[in-house]
């Protein structure tokens, strides 16, 4: 019995150590535990947590100081933070708890001090009342009431801001764990980063520039965006003037773009019974403003990244091009083309050939209301920053009168941040990118200032010599005059630049018909360059243009030789015969993008306008050689020498090339005997009238290729292609002579290909040579010739099926013009 | 009291806010519009259609996409405004709560 009680004893003793082990060790848990959780409030204070799930979407309180105070009412002790119903009044009950028992404190320490007076007591317990809570409390309070008043308009943009944040954010939940497939929502996010990413420039993690912005993309987005939210209607984006700059886009027929860019009348310009708010009217143009100037600084993940500049920028914009179309240079111009049009269309005896009248009558009026169109401009340039500012006329109206491109955008910008008092208070505020930009700009002078090498000619040396060296040193500049042989053919490209260089020195007037020519002077020697300039619509000018990009002389298409020369630094060259100097070095000018393109064009627009507006509407250019991203500017300013009757012919040694393009005939220019010995000339496959049929292909194609049956994208380019060639229905490039892609897309493409070019080809055709070519060597297909039952592939058929067959390699890119 | 129905201008105040700010308010709003017209739109297209969609997000031309949705969705401009509309109703709610 004994052992038995002493084993129970053993047993609880053994029991109760355990026991007190187990309370020993959870007391030591409760204990870190308290201190887990005391540290991590403190924490928690220190470094505020980011908002739960389930908290986002609730009304955010904002004071009226930093946002540290909104982390600081989350995290305090009484665990002030996010207010919905529930936790706001939890809220306002812990501050009057608190605001309870500051007054218990001070009423208790007001007894014990009673030596002191009751003013005194108050005072000290207002001070020691906590500010912060007095002032969360009454807005609080004022919240729930609706009796505060917000603390200021910033406040208020803070909370639209967020609210937008946490849709957008909300919206990205919902497609990442909706229903739908991982195809749909790749191919939603992937259309919302190409829409946004649209017309902004784009640059590598180097900062080099991948992709340039386009200003009249931007502009289509904008308008766009604006239909998106229902400001105006899709359709009546649609029925607005087209946008033929850059896309292909087929939501404009018209020049949307270049009308937005005007700012005014908006309202009038849009119809299907659009309306526009009078708020949107005005911010249209400002925001144009923005987007044509701050786009320029936009870096890689979208966003405008514009800088903050308002109308006062406009006035030094305009301040820039005062001047520039003076009435003086606009007549000069005016008589330049009137010479240049009578020189082509009236007979030797000065009457008019009566076959050509309604060709004739279209390209005066065209030189017509070229320069009336200039004189509006510059009566608007000239008139400075009053114009320009109160007519809201946006940068983007400059942009479209050629004055600015997205190339010297930035040297208005650069002005205009030296003498503009607005800006100048805005400084701090301006984007540190546009700074960057503006650094990298002022490194790119100078680069291009030590890279500028004029033409070294020896004394007496031709601008011929000249002419050959810049053929052959510039492929784009040799296809584009017309060589379509192999580049690395020297001895080919060669003949072709001598030749070429030929013409066009008697074509500009340079070389005079009895052997007389202009030659750099002494003082030319190393200072100037004759730059060969090819227009978009295949004019070509040249400029005599000195060390520092300024052009001094312009030589045209059609000009006579004249006596009366620069003579501080050319002189008459009488002598047939060329001296030949192979040694001579001569280096090319490069071109200088920041030049501006002169105005040409304009079609008139009948809208309910001011005057002004009017003005400004006719100056609304679909015709105007507009600079695309990827292509160098022409520019034409000029010093017109006034006509000088020439001596009589003499003959020359050198063959006569006559300046004036003849249409494509191609029943006389394609199957040349003398081309093809031995070969039939051939003949288009059948009238233009007549459809191909599919039987006419038979055992030749497979099918049908005409360009309706391309999807979206190549057929987008297949147009724009096209349109660049030939000009698109409506611009004077397409009106000009008779060239247009109807007359020869039924010819056969092999006899087209086999054929070169000539001196007497429209600029048009031997463009499309070009890119003919292009497409065979992209593609890598043949067009298919004749055979004895089957007629040839015709050029359409072959670009068709050549684009066809280059989307299916993804080389798309390399045939866009 | 009646209120005024405000769109998303002047929900916002953009032409009260600077320049790039308005700009970069109408583009946030205008896609959070195209996300949920291209989550209504993209489910309908056929397996050719939404292949030719993803060739036009690649090619840098994304205008084209408006045009290829026009032609696709007869309806394109009501999804729009639709989508819009309940875009500007859910925003007004908030701006409402927020007391804006």
């Amino acid at each position: 019995m004994a052992s038995k009680n002493e084993k129970i004893n053993k047993l609880e003793a053994e029991r109760v150590e355990k026991q007190k082990k187990l309370d020993e060790k959870l007391a030591l848990l409760n204990e870190m535990n308290a201190k887990k959780a005391e540290a991590e409030t403190a924490q928690k204070i220190k470094n505020p947590e980011p908002l739960n799930e389930e908290d986002k979407g609730i009304p955010l309180f904002v004071s009226k100081d930093t946002k540290q105070q909104l982390f600081d009412l989350r995290y305090s002790k009484e665990d002030i933070a996010l207010m919905n119903g529930e936790q706001a009044q939890k809220i306002v009950n812990n501050l009057i708890i608190k605001k309870t028992n500051l007054d218990a404190t001070t009423k208790t320490q007001s007894k014990t001090e009673d030596k002191k007076d009751l003013a005194t007591l108050k005072l000290e317990s207002k001070n020691i009342e906590d500010k912060k809570v007095k002032s969360l409390r009454e807005k609080i309070f004022g919240f729930f009431n609706g009796k505060e008043k917000k603390e200021s308009p910033h406040e208020e943009e803070i909370i639209r801001d967020m609210h937008l944040q946490r849709i957008e954010e909300s919206r990205k939940k919902e497609l990442e764990n909706g229903p739908l497939s991982a195809r749909i929502k790749n191919g939603v996010l992937k259309g919302i980063n190409a829409w946004e990413k649209f017309g902004i420039e784009e640059k590598d993690q180097e900062g080099k520039v991948i992709k340039k912005g386009s200003f009249w993309k931007r502009m289509t987005k904008m308008g766009v965006n604006m239909a998106l939210i229902s400001l105006i209607s899709m359709g009546a984006v649609e029925k607005l003037a087209q946008n033929n700059i850059g896309t292909a886009t087929a939501l404009t027929s018209t020049s949307f773009a270049k009308r937005m860019s005007f700012g005014l009348g908006v309202g009038t310009l849009i119809e299907g019974g659009g309306k526009i708010s009078p708020k949107l009217k005005k911010w249209i143009p400002l925001a144009i403003t923005g987007i044509g100037i701050g786009a320029a600084f936009a870096l890689t993940g979208g966003g405008a990244g514009a800088v903050a500049i308002g109308s006062s920028a406009l006035g030094f914009a305009a301040t820039k091009f005062k001047g520039i179309y003076t009435e003086e240079k606009i007549l000069k111009k005016e008589n330049a083309a009137k010479n240049a049009f009578q020189k082509k269309f009236l007979s030797k005896d000065g009457k008019i050939d009566t076959s050509r009248i309604s060709e004739v009558e279209k390209e005066y009026e065209k030189i017509l209301k070229k320069y009336e169109n200039m004189r509006i401009w510059g009566k608007l340039l000239n008139e400075g920053t009053k114009v320009l500012t109160g007519s809201a006329v946006a940068f983007g109206a400059l942009e479209a009168s050629g004055a600015i491109t997205d190339h010297n955008r930035q040297v208005v910008l650069e002005e205009q941040h030296k003498v503009d008092e607005a800006a100048a208070e805005r400084k701090t505020e301006v984007d540190t990118r546009a700074n960057d930009v503006l650094k990298a700009r002022s490194e790119f002078e100078k680069l291009r200032h030590e890279e500028f090498k004029t033409v070294v000619i020896d004394k007496g040396g031709s601008n011929e010599r000249s002419f050959i060296h810049q053929i052959e040193s510039n492929q784009e500049k040799a296809i584009k005059l017309g060589y379509n042989g192999d580049w690395n053919d020297k001895k080919a490209l060669h003949e072709f630049a001598g030749i070429k260089a030929d013409q066009i020195a008697r074509d500009t007037g340079i070389v005079g018909e009895n052997g007389e020519q202009e030659r750099m002077g002494e003082l030319a020697i190393g200072k100037i360059a004759p730059i060969i300039r090819i227009e978009n619509n295949g004019d070509i000018t040249i400029e005599d243009t000195d060390i520092n990009g300024k052009v001094l002389e312009v030589h045209h298409s059609g000009d006579r030789f004249s006596e009366n020369i620069n003579k501080e630094y050319e002189y008459n060259y009488k002598n047939e015969t060329e001296p030949v100097n192979e040694d001579v070095k001569v280096t090319i000018v490069p071109e200088d993008p920041n030049k501006n393109i002169e105005v040409t064009d304009l079609k008139h627009e009948d809208t309910p306008l001011t005057t002004q507006d009017q003005n400004l509407m006719k100056l609304r250019d679909e015709d105007k050689p507009f600079v695309d991203d990827n292509k160098n500017s022409t520019v034409v300013t000029e010093k017109v020498e006034p006509e000088k009757t020439s001596e009589p012919l003499k003959e020359t040694s050198k063959p006569k090339v006559e300046p004036e393009y003849k249409i494509y005939d191609p029943k006389n220019d394609l199957g040349n005997q003398t081309d093809r010995d031995g070969e039939p000339s051939t003949e288009p496959i059948h009238n233009k009238n007549e459809p191909i049929t599919e039987s006419d292909l038979k055992g030749t194609l497979e099918r049908m290729y005409t360009q309706d049956n391309l999807s979206t994208v190549p057929k987008a380019i297949y147009h724009d292609n096209l349109n660049h060639i030939f000009g698109t229905p409506g611009e004077a490039k397409h009106d000009y002579s008779l060239n247009t892609y109807s007359k020869v897309e039924n010819n056969p493409a092999n006899n087209f290909l086999e054929i070169k070019p000539n001196g007497k080809w429209a600029p048009a055709y031997r463009e499309l040579h070009s890119y003919v070519h292009k497409l065979e060597e992209v593609s890598g297909l043949k067009p298919i010739p004749q055979t004895d039952t089957h007629h040839a592939e015709t050029i359409n058929q072959f670009i068709v099926r050549a684009i066809e067959k280059i989307e299916q390699t993804n080389n798309l890119d390399k045939i866009k013009l | 009291m009646d209120k005024i129905k405000k769109d998303l201008f002047d929900l916002f105040q953009i032409d009260k806010l600077p320049i790039e700010k308005g700009i970069e308010t109408l583009d946030r709003l205008a896609s959070l519009v195209f996300q949920a017209v291209l989550v209504r739109t993209l489910p309908l297209l056929s397996e050719e259609e939404l292949t030719e969609y993803e060739k036009i997000t690649d090619s840098g031309e994304a205008d084209l996409l408006f045009k290829f949705l026009r032609e696709k969705f007869p309806e394109f401009e009501t999804i729009i405004q639709e989508e819009a509309e309940n875009l500007r109703a859910e925003l007004a709610g908030e701006f409402d709560t927020t007391g804006i």
